[in-house]
């Protein structure tokens, strides 16, 4: 569950390289079987990776979306609670 | 013999004997790797003795030795290698399950210096300093903080073009090299191969795995992330789709941060100097002339 009020980071064992208007994600592991994982952010994902700066809520980075995409506020905020949703399971982000 | 250096990928790699009575004997896959040159861009030092890891180093990756068997992999045992950080220092201890000769192997890389130690458990004083699996970890290491690219794939030479054709296990690597190779073309080589950046070229290069192996090179024009097919078709990835199915093909051990950096870098780098495109292919000789003119 996504709260709207939490201030999300990046996860320091996450390699992150843009790649234009995306993203590559590499987890950092310790054991060569488990490296099975390399994530990838579209455009929207990158522009919220962006503002991971330790200072912005869930609910600013909607706000914010909103603006950057003109899309309205209840696809707004599907668009990113999907988002983080995906990026807290798969520990691309941390509390 | 008690020194001597193998040119792999245009890096000239010396051997050292430095224990008494020590004999190094490179296997038959590196011999016509051996190159009299004097220079060279890393010198290892040989020692024979037990391998004792200190206990101030820390494990950080761990491999499993995994055998392929009728293309299964099966999970021989939990502890194959296990590389240790010590400050600024990678440690490599190693079992060496297919050499006569060496029972157990530490390598020791100064990522800062030109100098590197192997410690060799050798019963009989005799030592093949590149034995399976050091070879892979020593070029490994020495590639990836080199900002160069060690890959699984098909390296061809053909009509002055070429290709590296890359994929997981089962996608036809081998058979588009065996097609291309009775065409008449070079294979660079079908399993293992080294890309390095210079001067805004991208070349490939061949490592020794086979007895009879010999030095091999050629500037890569196309990267083809392979799979069979029904026709022979091609589609051009975008960015980000191109570096995470190149880099599934990677050599790449994930335990440092630098290190996947150099990876993703480096991967970026060549991609904007060749093409890279996705291929469906049918395994028969009209791949050859189908590359031809996707090229053109």
């Amino acid at each position: 569950m996504i709260n709207l009020h939490t201030v999300y980071f990046r996860s320091p064992r996450i390699v992150a390289r843009d790649t234009g208007d995306e993203y590559v994600l590499v987890p950092v592991t310790d054991n060569i079987a488990d490296m099975k994982s390399v994530y990838t952010l579209n455009s929207t994902g990158a522009f919220i990776w962006n503002r991971l700066d330790g200072s912005k809520t869930v609910r600013d980075i909607v706000d914010e979306v909103e603006k950057e995409f003109d899309v309205d506020s209840k696809q707004a905020l599907d668009d990113v609670l999907a988002i983080f949703h995906d990026m807290k399971e798969y520990l691309i982000i941390v509390e | 013999m008690t020194n001597y250096s193998l040119k792999i990928a245009d890096y000239n790699i010396l051997f050292n004997g430095m224990t008494d009575g020590i004999t190094l004997r490179p296997s038959p896959s590196q011999k016509l790797f051996i190159t009299k040159s004097s220079d060279y861009d890393l010198a290892v030092n040989v020692f024979t003795g037990p391998v004792v890891v200190t206990e101030e180093a820390s494990a950080v990756f761990r491999a499993p030795y995994i055998e392929e068997i009728n293309s299964i992999r099966v999970k021989k045992s939990d502890e194959f290698w296990t590389v240790y950080r010590l400050g600024e220092y990678i440690l490599i201890r190693t079992s060496c399950p297919v050499s006569k000769d060496c029972k157990e192997a530490l390598l020791v890389i100064r990522p800062e210096e030109k100098s590197w130690d192997i410690i060799i458990d050798s019963s009989t004083g005799t030592a093949d300093p590149m034995c399976y699996p050091i070879d892979g970890l020593l070029l490994y290491y020495l590639t990836a903080l080199n900002d160069d690219i060690f890959i699984h794939g098909s390296g061809i030479s053909h009509k002055g073009k070429g290709y590296l054709f890359t994929g997981r296990s089962g996608k036809g690597k081998s058979t588009i090299a065996g097609i291309f190779r009775n065409s008449g073309s070079e294979v660079v080589h079908d399993d293992r191969l080294i890309l390095r950046l210079k001067n805004n070229k991208v070349f490939m290069y061949n490592t020794p795995v086979y007895e009879g192996d010999r030095f091999r090179k050629a500037e890569l024009s196309s990267i083809y992330i392979i799979d069979h097919g029904d026709q022979n078709f091609t589609t051009r990835p975008g960015h980000t789709d191109a570096v995470t199915a190149i880099m599934a093909n990677c050599i790449q051990h994930h335990w440092d941060t630098g290190l996947i950096a150099k990876l993703t870098g480096a991967i970026l780098k060549m991609i904007n100097l060749v093409n890279v495109k996705t291929l469906q292919f049918v395994p028969d000789s009209t791949i050859v002339s189908f590359i031809e003119n996707d090229e053109h």
